[in-house]
């Protein structure tokens, strides 16, 4: 789970050597790819480009980056986010971040995305960092606004053993949302009706750093509270190569938690991207574990269709319908469609039995099957429409 | 342009001889009788489908989805009689469609309001679609609507919530998401207007019995729970 306004700039000493913020202009552009699988969508690929500028002084820092993200199947996601940092003691420090996420090539304020902002508080002492968070934020998303908020508490502790940096850190957070997409897809469900989904996390994330190399891994753990039932965890490892001054190789995997106050959801993923500076400040780097964010691609994908014998899975002008007949091993499985001017075409028997696999263009399908030449019947788990010759067919509909 | 070439077809038809005597002088008749039509053993049928599919054409109405009725009637080894009623029925449902949709459609919207209507759809409620959205294709609204009133959901809910969205704006894959959402639920045992209610509001799920167990182990995140009524 990505922590609530986490620091836009990792610092490459520990922080008891440097209390105040460092000082200069950094400037950072990212291009990558990574691979995305969120709950009840289809596997998608999808490349990322951001870039951003950070720029500090003793006391204050002010930073703004901006990130697209455009998937194989045309879907594209921006995100836009404005940080602020201060630090009005040696041992105090206030980051406040506000993250505009948008579905399509769209500016901030569209109908469709999220708008969010977080604060943190962080207290120093010596090698260990005290602190808290909040963040509130809206998502507009298939014609309904939702809201979430979360407030967090943690604590990192930072060591340097030998040539090596590490840094422990835990964190709780309580959250709550009313976006009951967001919390179906997790596996999160509500016991009775009440006005929002209350979620418990913990997180653990371990940091190493030495030289050109940085790894991190972290793991949580969430729970629903109250009348919010369900369980589900996280991780995620980031490693980072450092190949010149300017040019840092990031990989990222794993399976991130919903974040209920951007409106993102649960997903796996892979990723990998290069980051160029052509800005840089001595002893700070953009933390390698903020790159363009894959997962805010837009869930507008819809949501895969299952049944007994099909799995359904549609995006804008296409739709590839997969059937898995069940019928005996020596059985004569017939499909035919009104995409194919209803030809039938004979199902050949494979190691999962009778499958078929057909693609539709945009516009509204007929399907049917037939075993050992019976009758035309819809395959099971499509609806079932009267085809006004005694038999039925499968409708599908693809946008 | 397929309009473009059917309004052409249709002159020609019109201007040209009798329908019932020679339909098939019009080259795009000719073209789409050449393989359904040939199988159809009995003359009378045969002759009657063609009458059929050019008096569509004369109208300006699209012929590809007749033709594509005659071949799955074909295909389902149908008599040729249920076939020339299916078609004709069809053909009547197009024109209907035709009309409640103008002066605004496509092949693919007219095909979608045919099925809307053989569904049980008014026509009524295809004008108020129209005017609704009177520059944009209605296919995959009416593809939802009537997959909608097929599963289950009352004309009178479905219509309305589908009147709604377009109201609102909702893209083509918003109406398919809602239709996924509406089979899902009620695949797994809520009332169909129920389920057509709450995923239309976007209300929040209540849970039923069955998902009280989840609490005592992980679910598997690409196969949610469904909300159910009791």
């Amino acid at each position: 789970m990505a922590l609530l306004a986490a620091p836009l700039v990792a610092p490459l000493r520990p922080a008891r050597a440097q209390p105040l913020l460092p000082q200069g202009t950094l400037a950072w552009l990212d291009a990558g790819g990574a691979r995305v699988q969120q709950p009840r969508s289809a596997l998608r690929n999808a490349g990322t480009m951001g870039g951003g500028v950070w720029h500090g002084r003793s006391r204050w820092s002010v930073a703004a980056e901006g990130a697209i993200t455009l998937a194989d199947d045309s879907l594209a996601a921006a995100q836009w986010v404005l940080r602020t940092s201060l630090a009005p003691a040696t041992r105090l420090r206030t980051d406040l971040d506000l993250v505009s996420t948008t579905n399509g090539f769209a500016w901030p304020g569209s109908r469709s995305g999220s708008r969010s902002v977080a604060a943190r508080q962080s207290v120093l002492l010596g090698p260990v960092t005290l602190h808290g968070s909040a963040g509130v934020g809206r998502t507009d998303r298939y014609l309904m606004s939702t809201r979430g908020h979360a407030f967090a508490l943690g604590s990192d502790v930072q060591r340097v053993i030998g040539r090596s940096v590490w840094r422990l850190g835990l964190s709780g957070q309580r959250s709550f949302t009313d976006d009951w997409m967001l919390m179906e897809a997790s596996g999160i469900v509500l016991e009775r009706e009440v006005p929002a989904y209350t979620l418990d996390d913990v997180s653990i994330d371990l940091a190493w750093r030495m030289s050109r190399w940085a790894l991190s891994a972290s793991r949580s753990w969430r729970q629903g509270a109250g009348a919010t039932l369900g369980r589900t965890n996280g991780f995620s490892v980031t490693a980072s190569w450092q190949l010149s001054p300017a040019l840092l190789f990031m990989a990222q995997g794993g399976e991130q938690l919903a974040d209920v106050v951007r409106g993102v959801p649960q997903a796996r993923y892979t990723g990998a991207a290069l980051r160029w500076n052509p800005l840089r400040v001595q002893g700070v780097q953009r933390a390698a574990r903020g790159f363009a964010d894959a997962r805010s691609l837009s869930p507008d994908v819809v949501p895969e269709l299952r049944g007994d014998e099909v799995v359904l899975q549609r995006r804008e002008g296409r739709g590839v319908l997969a059937l898995s007949i069940i019928a005996a091993p020596d059985a004569v499985v017939e499909v035919a469609t009104s995409a194919n001017e209803w030809t039938p075409v004979r199902v050949a028997y494979g190691p999962s039995g009778f499958t078929h696999v057909l693609t539709l263009p945009s516009g509204t399908h007929k399907v049917a099957v037939r075993i050992n030449g019976g009758a035309w019947r819809a395959p099971r788990g499509l609806v079932s429409v009267d085809d006004e010759f005694g038999g039925q067919a499968g409708l599908v509909v693809v946008p | 342009m397929p309009t473009l070439t059917l309004r052409r077809a249709g002159l020609v038809l019109c201007s040209g001889f009798a329908l019932a005597v020679q339909p098939f002088t019009s080259p795009m008749v000719s073209a789409q009788d050449a393989t359904p039509f040939d199988a159809i053993g009995d003359d009378n049928a045969r002759t009657a489908l063609r009458t059929i599919i050019a008096d569509a054409a004369a109208r300006g109405l699209p012929t590809a989805p007749l033709v594509t009725k005659v071949r799955e009637g074909l295909a389902k080894k149908a008599t040729p009689e249920r076939i020339r009623t299916a078609t004709s029925a069809l053909a009547d449902r197009l024109a209907l469609a035709a009309s409640a949709l103008a002066p605004a459609r496509s092949n693919d919207e007219l095909a979608a309001a045919a099925d809307a209507l053989q569904a049980g759809i008014p026509v009524s409620t295809l004008r108020d679609m129209r005017k609704l959205w009177p520059g944009k294709p209605l296919t995959v609204p009416l593809g939802v609507l009537a997959e909608m009133v097929q599963s289950g959901v009352s004309k009178t809910v479905a219509t309305r919530r589908v009147r709604e969205l377009l109201v609102k704006g909702a893209t083509g894959g918003q109406f398919a998401n809602l239709g996924t959402d509406v089979r899902n639920d009620i695949a797994s045992g809520l009332a169909p207007d129920a389920a057509m209610e709450l995923r239309s509001k976007g209300v929040m799920s209540l849970l039923n019995s069955q998902a009280a167990g989840l609490s005592n182990g992980l679910v598997p995140a690409n196969v949610p729970p469904r909300p159910r009524n009791k």
